[in-house]
């Protein structure tokens, strides 16, 4: 497939946005890929229901 | 691809967790981004608690649209100006981006787990507590 794309004069008055979350894009131009996934888990093992103990430790410094 | 910005006024209040903005061209942008997101009945979190790797979002593969395409994109630019008057943007996180300009690629990756916690032994002193405590990680 054959697209042509003609970029003209670009004028943006004014944009107003609340949030750009979760690999998304806000993009005023051009590009040629974007490859943008997300994976959000929420099932219900990830409910817990137990005493106060913390999660498993991490390896942060 | 050369394209010019002109950009009058732009706010932003929160930039985080991988997120990028851009005024003018970029090549190739990569953002990645993993949170364990814990809600607790009371507000009593660890430092260093939670551990990527005992969660298989954090390592499961996805899939991936092909790199080449069928399409033959060609741009003809008449005109190379891009002008912005005003952008306002509360908050940008997770990986993401605010471009104005132009970009070759862009590959953005978020991996977030929500975890619910109930508590069955809640202290009393707790249940009315609005802040948020952090305590040591227990031995």
């Amino acid at each position: 497939m054959k697209l042509t794309v003609i970029n003209k004069e670009l004028h943006v008055g004014s944009i107003r946005v609340t949030a750009v979350s979760s690999s998304s894009v806000l993009l005023i131009g051009d590009t040629k890929i974007i490859n943008s996934s997300s994976i959000y888990d929420t099932p219900s093992e990830s409910l817990l229901v137990s005493p106060l103990v913390p999660l498993a430790s991490g390896s942060a410094p | 691809m050369k394209r010019n910005v002109f950009v009058e006024n732009m706010h932003i209040i929160n930039i985080s967790d991988g997120s990028a903005c851009i005024c003018g061209k970029s090549e190739d942008l990569h953002a990645y981004t993993q949170a364990l997101a814990v809600q607790r009945q009371v507000p009593v979190f660890y430092e260093d608690e939670g551990r990527f790797e005992d969660y298989p979002i954090f390592t499961r593969d996805i899939p991936k649209l092909p790199d080449s395409s069928d399409v033959d994109m060609d741009v003809i630019q008449e005109h190379n100006l891009i002008r912005v008057n005003r952008v306002d943007v509360l908050s940008v996180a997770s990986a993401s981006t605010v471009q104005i300009g132009t970009t070759e690629q862009l590959e953005l990756e978020a991996r977030v787990k929500a975890i619910r916690h109930f508590i069955t032994d809640q202290p009393k002193a707790l249940e009315r507590y609005k802040g948020i405590i952090i305590l040591p990680y227990p031995d």
